[in-house]
């Protein structure tokens, strides 16, 4: 996941310049321990520049590092000059420290990159060169066509990414660009890796048609020649080149679709959680929509209208504020060869769903008032996040035990998080929302939801062996730098998120790492050397990935109270 | 007709008064065809989508396609004004006989015949190009701004017409051009400059060295390749694909230093008064062709003083907004050479204080503004447009350097007509109005207008030996501004000559129908005056919000 890998790197950035500006603090006073007071000693080193795919020196790469005074580019052999400035002698009585450095490596074709490396704090033996490597980016381009030659201006592209997203393997929208006059598009500076494409045309709707019962337009395609993306071929975007993936658009009739809304049944309806709200339109969804059909509301008409084509499709209407939608309805629609009007709609209210929490104040921790907490619920269909809700609770709200949630039709992915402790146990009726999701149904409020929070979290302490030994090597040296990702996935609360940490590899190697607040519970805890730009997300919610990854990391069941220590190999980065 | 560019239509629920009034028996309806053909060279347009929209409010009624002969006919109308608009692949979206804002209305009735019309549609130009710097390196990202020659606004002007970036291949395009004059800039940074000015205050980590070489910038660069806007050319760009490539140069970048002033007192809401670091960071802004771009330099605060770097030579607009008197002081205009730096202390303008009174006839909803415009050929050193803030006693404040300004009011999005403007107690000329430098850099100097903020509408009828005349250029005057017209109202006649002039003041004007009167300079001095014999005196009297019919038809006169 990038983007929090991103996050991870930015910590570990500006960690490294906390201690650097520490570093200026202590040895401007007197009698710090942590770095000598005195002279230093700069020398004057060459590191090199290479392809992380071909191994080969890369010339014109634009070196720097933030905060610091350097800025060259490498010559044609990919070396480049820089000065190291350490301490000239070790701080009496100290373990040794390590200095962290950032080298900024930037040119065009390549995927712009911090390197991360560290050397002894004091100058001792000589320190051997670097070589840090640059990974050339990949690219996407190609034209898009009409069957019949015709293709309105500025035809969307949209780029879809294979990732790993809470343990499930999907393919995300990255980006979306417009062809030139020519049908030409291309998406560049991408990080090597699998690609999904489609070319769609914006709604028809907006290009200021009438109210024809029927309109021709330009049906979505996804490469090479599909209609969902599930059903697309990936295209293969590998290091350094560029893919094509040109695409025909087919035109086909499209229906009017009508669905009227009965709005009087909307006004002044109340939200369990803000009162009375506003009838203040309704907002449509296409539950796994194809690209580029929108349907939308007319207030003049009360109804929601668009245009699709023939197909099924689940349409749900939600009304309310987008932060507590407080009616919905989800209307099964048949477009077969001709316009559809289904006739006036009632919107049901939603459902008031209460909450309990229960605090077991016999296993809290310190004399402190009950733990607070937020919660959410996020909507698992495709299509319909506009429905997911989040809601922060503190010890001030007038009863901190009990909330009432308007919750519209829908399938909820359920999350608790106190700021102390763990959920314990969170369920509706049968269903036990640490595995399984909430349904709410048309017209029917789910049981009441109970939680209980207890504090009495486990501990583990993860002592990291790297197999391929390549950390092990002396502390004086100057060596690159990675992160390794740490993740405890919780096999038995599949709704819980798993707990991630990123940290240094050679201090995690040396030194180990511990979590000290997970619930009880079994874990599989995974590490792996973490490519910078790729990122380590295993999808351990794929039963036929799942023994893999078993076999891999280290399987430890937490006991309340518990403090376990375990070792867990690290492995290689992703391979993409 | 008057075209509202920003108007959202929903396409729904358009016939029913068409269809009420079919069904009372009425309405006689009346036909709309004709022909779709190239502005360019007349050729008849196959397959054109044909919309025609109700007036005022711009629903879609009716659309249809045309013939392979360019051939359209809509189902019969009532009678009534419709816009009609076209669109075709290899060419723009265009509404009938359009210039600039401006359209004729397609007018059915019995006096008018809208059944052989010929609608010329715009050829859509495309312009692409790839930016390199001089190595042939792809510039990316690369900010392409295009202007364009324009003579709607009754002068010669250069308008912005669009922005593109490059790509990572160097590539930008323009889709969507009408054919005609253009100009071409670009703004960019070279991917490998390194101009950065923050750096730790620790020795120990890495240092040098750090290349001077990359100490560079790229200069606004001007099509065909020239640094100096005075030596940009004109872009001919024509009906289909049009190129234009442009190489960078860079150059050594420049660094500027503003030392911190100390601390400075700042009065919070409530009064409250606290010190805030005088720290001095102007903002840079490139003025391109008369319009203001954020120059791509970098700001840094290096031990407590402003820097910025990265600054190729050129011209530039700095701006150190507030004082600590919070004034506002003007941008001054600077320029940089690679040999010195100029004096950049802040110039305070002449600070305005106005106080605007509104007139009987104006309504008292809505915000006014007061816009001060130089004055072509007058004595103002700058060429931007100041826009007048409301201040803390209810008065406009503004900071500007002395010269003649034009001076626009508005309320409520309604130009307001101005009647007499007061330096401290003396009534002084507005047309233009003289703003000297100060006595003394402290004081203000205290405007009061007055005005009225226009509520009639006029309307009539243009007329050309005996019959309606459509499409003509229609233009009222105040007779004080014959010579020099600043304050006046235009429209276009529709099919059946009429025409709509809202928002005027009461007062007295001449009228003017010119045949092709488009690209008449008619704000130049003297230039409307030309054609004064054919114009006609039009009293409008004080009434709020009324409509004045013109009895007499005003005749239309050609271009001269």
């Amino acid at each position: 996941m990038p983007s929090q890998l991103h996050r991870a790197l930015n910590l570990a950035v500006t960690f490294i310049a906390l201690t650097s500006s520490t570093h200026a603090q202590i040895m401007a006073a007197p009698g710090a321990v942590a770095v000598p007071q005195g002279p230093t000693v700069t020398e004057h080193l060459t590191a090199s520049v290479v392809n992380s795919v071909t191994g080969q020196p890369v010339a014109g790469v634009l070196v720097t590092s933030p905060g610091r005074p350097l800025a060259v580019l490498t010559d044609s052999q990919g070396h480049f000059p820089f000065d190291l400035t350490r301490a000239a002698q070790p701080a009496a009585g100290t373990s040794p420290m390590s200095l962290q450095l950032v080298f900024q490596l930037r040119k065009p074709g390549y995927l712009t990159r911090s390197a991360l490396a560290s050397v002894q704090s004091y100058a001792g033996a000589a320190v051997p060169s670097i070589e840090l490597s640059i990974k050339p980016a990949a690219s996407i381009s190609g034209r898009i066509q009409s069957e019949d030659g015709i293709l309105p201006p500025q035809v969307q592209v949209a780029l879809f990414r294979h990732q790993v997203l809470q343990g499930k393997a999907s393919w995300l929208q990255s980006q979306v660009v417009q062809t030139n006059s020519h049908g030409e598009y291309r998406f560049f500076d991408l990080l090597p890796g699998s690609y999904k494409v489609a070319a769609f045309t914006s709604a028809p709707e907006n290009r200021g048609q009438t109210q024809a019962p029927s309109i021709a337009a330009l049906l979505p395609a996804f490469y090479p020649n599909a209609d969902t993306v599930d059903a697309a071929s990936p295209i293969h975007a590998a290091a350094g080149e560029s893919a094509s993936a040109n695409l025909t658009l087919r035109s086909a009739p499209l229906y009017r679709v009508v669905v009227p809304v009965v709005v009087s049944a909307l006004h002044g309806r109340a939200s369990a959680e803000k009162g009375p709200l506003q009838f203040n339109g309704v907002q449509p969804l296409l539950i796994s929509h194809p690209l580029g059909f929108d349907l939308h509301y007319d207030s003049r008409i009360n109804a929601v209208t668009g245009y699709l084509p023939s197909g099924s499709y689940d349409l749900r209407l939600l009304s309310g504020d987008p932060s507590a939608f407080i009616s919905s309805v989800t209307v099964h629609l048949n477009v077969a060869q001709m316009p559809v009007d289904t006739g006036p709609i009632a919107l049901q209210p939603a459902a008031h769903v209460a909450m309990y929490v229960r605090w077991d104040s016999s296993t809290a921790t310190s004399s402190d008032a009950r733990p607070q907490y937020s919660y959410s619920f996020t909507s698992v269909e495709p299509g319909t996040e506009f429905q997911s809700r989040s809601r922060q609770r503190s010890n001030n709200s007038a009863d901190p035990n009990t909330s009432a949630i308007d919750l519209t039709e829908g399938v909820y992915r359920f999350l608790l998080q106190p700021n102390r402790g763990y959920v314990a146990s969170a369920s509706s009726g049968a269903t036990d929302l640490l595995r399984e999701p909430l349904r709410v149904g048309p017209a029917q409020s789910p049981q009441p939801i109970q939680v209980s929070i207890r504090e009495d979290v486990a501990a583990l302490r993860i002592a990291l062996t790297d197999p391929a030994g390549l950390d092990s090597t002396s502390a004086t040296g100057l060596r690159s730098e990675q992160l390794a990702a740490i993740l405890c996935i919780p096999l038995d609360q599949p709704a819980r998120e798993p707990i991630t940490q990123f940290i240094l590899i050679s201090s995690a190697v040396n030194s180990g790492t511990s979590f000290g607040n997970l619930a009880p519970g079994r874990y599989l805890v995974l590490a792996s050397r973490q490519d910078d730009q790729i990122g380590f997300s295993p999808e351990y919610r794929n039963p036929d990935v799942l023994p893999t990854l078993l076999s891999k990391g280290v399987v430890v069941t937490l006991s309340p109270n518990d403090n376990a220590s375990i070792t867990v190999p690290l492995l290689p980065a992703e391979a993409q | 007709m008057k075209g509202r560019l920003l108007i959202l239509v929903s396409p729904l629920l358009f016939l029913p008064l068409a269809v009420s009034l079919l069904a009372n028996g009425q309405a006689t309806l009346y036909p709309v065809r004709g022909k779709v053909v190239s502005q360019q060279d007349g050729h008849p347009i196959a397959r054109a989508n044909l919309q025609l929209l109700s007036l005022p409010d711009r629903r879609p009624l009716q659309s249809t396609i045309s013939s392979a002969e360019g051939a359209f006919a809509f189902a019969d109308l009532p009678a009534g004004h419709y816009e009609l608009k076209g669109e075709a692949a290899g060419f723009l979206t265009t509404i009938y006989d359009q210039h600039e804002g401006f359209s004729t209305a397609i007018v059915t009735g019995s006096t008018v015949s809208a059944a052989s019309l010929v609608f010329q549609l715009v050829p859509r130009a495309i312009l692409s190009g790839v930016i390199t710097d001089s190595s042939g390196d792809a510039v990316f990202p690369g900010s392409v701004l295009l202007f364009r020659h324009s003579q709607g606004v009754g002068q010669d002007s250069i308008v912005p017409a669009g922005t593109a970036t490059t790509n990572d291949l160097g590539q930008y395009e323009f889709a969507n051009l009408a054919p005609g004059s253009y100009l071409l800039a670009v703004q960019a940074q070279p991917w490998y400059a390194n101009n950065e000015t923050r750096q730790d205050a620790t020795p120990v980590g890495i240092s040098g060295p750090s290349d001077p070489g990359l100490r560079v910038a790229y200069p606004v660069t001007y099509y065909p390749g020239v640094t100096d806007p005075l030596q940009a050319s004109a872009l001919t760009v024509s009906p289909g694909d049009n190129s234009a490539d442009l190489r960078l140069g860079s150059v050594p970048a420049l660094q500027l230093s503003f030392p911190s002033s100390g601390p400075r007192q700042v009065t919070l809401e409530g009064g409250r008064k606290i010190a805030v670091p005088g720290l001095r960071l102007p903002q840079f802004f490139v003025s391109i062709f008369g319009t203001r771009y954020p120059a791509s330099v970098i700001p840094n605060i290096v031990n407590g003083d402003g820097v910025v770097s990265g600054i190729a030579p050129g011209d530039y607009v700095v701006n150190y907004g507030q004082d600590s008197a919070g004034k506002s002081d003007i941008p001054i205009p600077v320029r940089f050479t690679q040999s010195g730096t100029p004096d950049l202390s802040a110039q305070t303008g002449v600070h305005l204080l106005l106080t605007l009174h509104l007139g009987n006839g104006s309504t008292s909803e809505g915000e006014s503004e007061i816009v001060l415009v130089p004055a072509r050929g007058g004595s103002a050193s700058s060429s931007e447009t100041f826009t007048a803030g409301v201040g803390s006693k209810g008065q406009f404040e503004i900071s500007v350097p002395p010269g003649d300004y034009d001076l626009h009011v508005t309320h409520g999005n309604h130009p307001v007509a101005i009647r007499q403007v007061v330096a401290g107690a003396t009534a002084v000329s507005a047309n233009p109005l003289h703003i000297a430098a100060p006595s003394s850099s402290t004081a203000s100097v205290t405007y009061t207008i007055t005005g009225v903020a226009g509520s009639t509408t006029v309307t009539g009828v243009a007329q050309k030996d005996g019959a309606p005349g459509p499409g003509v250029f229609i233009l009222l005057v105040p007779v004080s501004e014959l010579q020099r017209p600043r304050h006046a109202h235009l429209d276009q006649s529709d099919l059946d000559g009429s025409f709509n002039l809202s928002d005027v003041a009461d007062g007295s004007y001449f009228l003017f129908a010119i045949e092709n009167g488009w690209q008449i300079n008619w704000r130049e001095d003297g230039a409307v005056a030309r054609y004064l014999p054919g114009a006609l005196r039009v009293e409008v009297p004080d009434s709020k919000s009324s409509t004045q019919r013109l009895q007499t038809p005003v005749q239309v006169q050609p271009k001269l």
